[in-house]
C-alpha cells in the first residue's frame, strides 16, 4: 500500500498504527473501533474504512484514491463522455482529457477525475494527450462496485 | 395443504383487508454522509431524473422519471444514494440511532439498513453488523464501502449467537428473515409457501428475538421488522415476546395501520396496537411490519 501511495503523493497519509490488515484487506481503524473489536474476541470481516486489497499488485479503494486526490499532482480531468466510458472500464482517449499536468509522461500513473472533481479511478499514461489515440489505460475505476457483485 | 393465492388472500380478508397487488414506486435514500440533499436532487435533475420526497421518511425520494437505470451511474457508484424501498427505510428511523451509541444490526446484508444507521449516526458511535451467510458478505461490505460507512464492524456470525460478542447494545435492529410478501415477489404465492413454512419462519424469528434481547442493555430499544404480512411472523411473535420477556411495545408514529389485536379470533395484548402494519393496498408500499420494543 505504501508503494502505491508513493506513486501519487509524498505526504504521509495515515498513521501506520491506525492501519489494520484483515487477510489481504487493509483498513483504517480508529481507537474506538479497535477497542470494541478487541472486546469481542472475534475476527471481523470488515472494519472502519476500507483502504484496499493486496493482490498481485495493490488494488486501492475509492476512498484511498479520493484521499490521494488532494495532494496528488498526477491527475487528469475528463469530459462527461470520457467519464462515463471510464467507469464502464474503458480506456481514455486523448480527446476526452480536458485538463492535465504538462509534466505527465509515458508510464505515469494518474488519478482520473470528472468535471465535478470527483475521483473515478486511476490509470496509466500510454500516449500523448495531443494524440488521437487512447491516452490513459484504465487500471481501476469505481464501476468495480457493480462488477464485483456480478463476479460473485 | 393450506397454501396458494386463495388461501392467503382469504386469511387477509379474515384480518379485515381485501388485499390487491399495487405497482410499487421505485425509491432511493439520499446518503447525506457523502452528498448534500439539494445538490444531488439538482444534479440528478440535470440528468433528466425527477425525484419527489417520500413524506413519511427523512431522506427518501420516489424516482418519478428516469430514462436509465439508477443502479450504475457515477452518482450511484460514488455512494450518493442507496436504492431502497420506501417502507424499508422506516425501521432505522424508528430505531433512531444516536452518534454516541453502540448499535447492532442482526441480519445485515445487503447493508441498506446498516448504511442508513451509519448515516443517522453521522459516522460516529459504533455499528456492529452481523451476517450469517458467507455468500451475502461481499454485498454487505461492498455497500458499506460505497456508502462511506466508517463506524461499522462486520462479523460473519449468526445473530442467534449475538451474546457471544461480549457487548451490551444501546439499540438493536432485527430486520428478521421472513417469508416476504406478494407485492415485492411476483411469484410469491407459487413459491412453495404454505402455513408450515410461515410457522417455521416465525419459530426462527422468536429465537432471533430472544437472542437479540439477551444482547440488549436494560432500557435499550430493539426494533423488529419484517416484510411479511403474515400475523404469525408479526403480531403473534410480539404476543410471544410480551408473554415471555420483560419488555413493552412503544408507540410508533408513522404511516400504516395499528398492529392487529384480534388475529383469527385470538385476542392479543393491547400494546400490539403500538406496532405498525403496512397493508400494500393502503400504504402503496411493500408489505411491512415494524415494532419498537423496550427492554424493561
Amino acid at each position: 500500500m505504501k508503494e502505491f501511495i508513493s506513486l501519487f503523493s509524498r505526504e504521509k497519509m495515515f498513521d501506520e498504527n491506525d492501519i489494520l490488515q484483515l487477510r489481504s484487506d487493509y483498513y483504517l481503524v480508529n481507537s474506538k473501533l479497535r477497542k470494541i473489536l478487541k472486546q469481542t474476541q472475534h475476527s471481523a470481516s470488515f472494519i472502519g474504512i476500507y483502504l484496499g486489497k493486496r493482490k498481485k499488485s495493490f488494488v486501492p479503494s475509492p476512498y484511498l484514491l479520493n484521499k490521494l486526490k488532494k495532494s496528488a499532482k498526477n491527475k487528469i480531468t475528463v469530459s462527461d463522455k470520457g467519464a462515463w466510458m471510464f467507469i464502464c472500464r474503458k480506456h481514455i482517449y486523448a480527446r476526452s482529457v480536458v485538463k492535465f499536468n504538462q509534466n505527465q509522461k509515458f508510464g505515469d500513473f494518474v488519478l482520473v477525475l470528472n468535471k465535478n472533481d470527483e475521483c473515478l479511478g486511476y490509470g496509466k499514461v500510454i500516449n500523448k494527450f495531443s494524440s488521437k489515440k487512447v491516452a490513459v489505460q484504465n487500471i481501476f475505476d469505481i464501476g468495480d462496485f457493480v462488477r464485483r457483485e456480478r463476479r460473485k | 395443504m393450506e397454501k396458494g393465492m386463495n388461501f392467503f388472500l382469504n386469511r387477509y380478508k379474515q384480518l379485515g383487508q381485501t388485499v390487491k397487488t399495487v405497482a410499487l414506486r421505485q425509491s432511493l435514500r439520499i446518503n447525506t454522509l457523502n452528498m448534500d440533499e439539494k445538490e444531488l436532487i439538482s444534479r440528478l435533475k440535470s440528468l433528466g431524473v425527477s425525484l419527489s420526497k417520500i413524506d413519511f421518511t427523512d431522506y427518501g425520494y420516489y424516482i418519478d422519471k428516469s430514462r436509465f437505470s439508477l443502479g450504475a451511474i457515477a452518482e450511484y457508484l460514488l455512494g450518493y444514494y442507496y436504492l431502497q424501498g420506501s417502507a424499508s427505510q422506516i425501521p432505522v428511523e424508528v430505531l433512531n440511532p444516536k452518534s454516541n451509541e453502540l448499535v447492532l444490526d442482526c441480519c445485515a446484508s445487503p447493508g441498506g439498513k446498516t448504511s442508513q444507521i451509519s448515516q443517522l449516526m453521522n459516522n460516529k458511535g459504533i455499528v456492529i453488523a452481523l451476517e450469517k451467510q458467507k455468500h451475502r458478505l461481499p454485498a454487505l461490505k461492498n455497500n458499506l464501502e460505497r456508502m462511506n460507512c466508517q463506524n461499522t464492524i462486520v462479523f460473519h456470525m449468526d445473530a442467534l449467537k449475538a451474546d457471544r460478542l461480549n457487548l451490551e447494545f444501546d439499540k438493536i435492529l432485527l430486520d428478521a428473515p421472513c417469508s416476504g410478501n406478494f407485492v415485492t415477489e411476483q411469484d410469491w404465492f407459487e413459491k412453495h409457501r404454505n402455513i408450515n413454512t410461515i410457522k417455521n419462519r416465525a419459530a426462527l424469528q422468536k429465537d432471533l428475538l430472544a437472542a437479540a434481547l439477551k444482547a440488549l442493555k436494560k432500557n435499550g430499544v430493539l426494533v423488529y421488522s419484517t416484510c411479511s404480512l403474515e400475523p404469525e411472523e408479526n403480531e403473534l411473535n410480539m404476543q410471544w415476546l410480551l408473554d415471555n420477556h420483560k419488555v413493552k411495545l412503544e408507540k410508533i408514529n408513522t404511516i400504516g395501520d395499528e398492529g392487529l389485536t384480534n388475529v383469527f379470533g385470538k385476542q392479543l395484548n393491547k400494546q400490539i396496537q403500538n406496532c405498525r402494519r403496512f397493508w400494500p393496498n393502503k400504504t402503496k408500499t411493500e408489505g411491512f411490519f415494524v415494532a419498537k420494543v423496550r427492554k424493561l
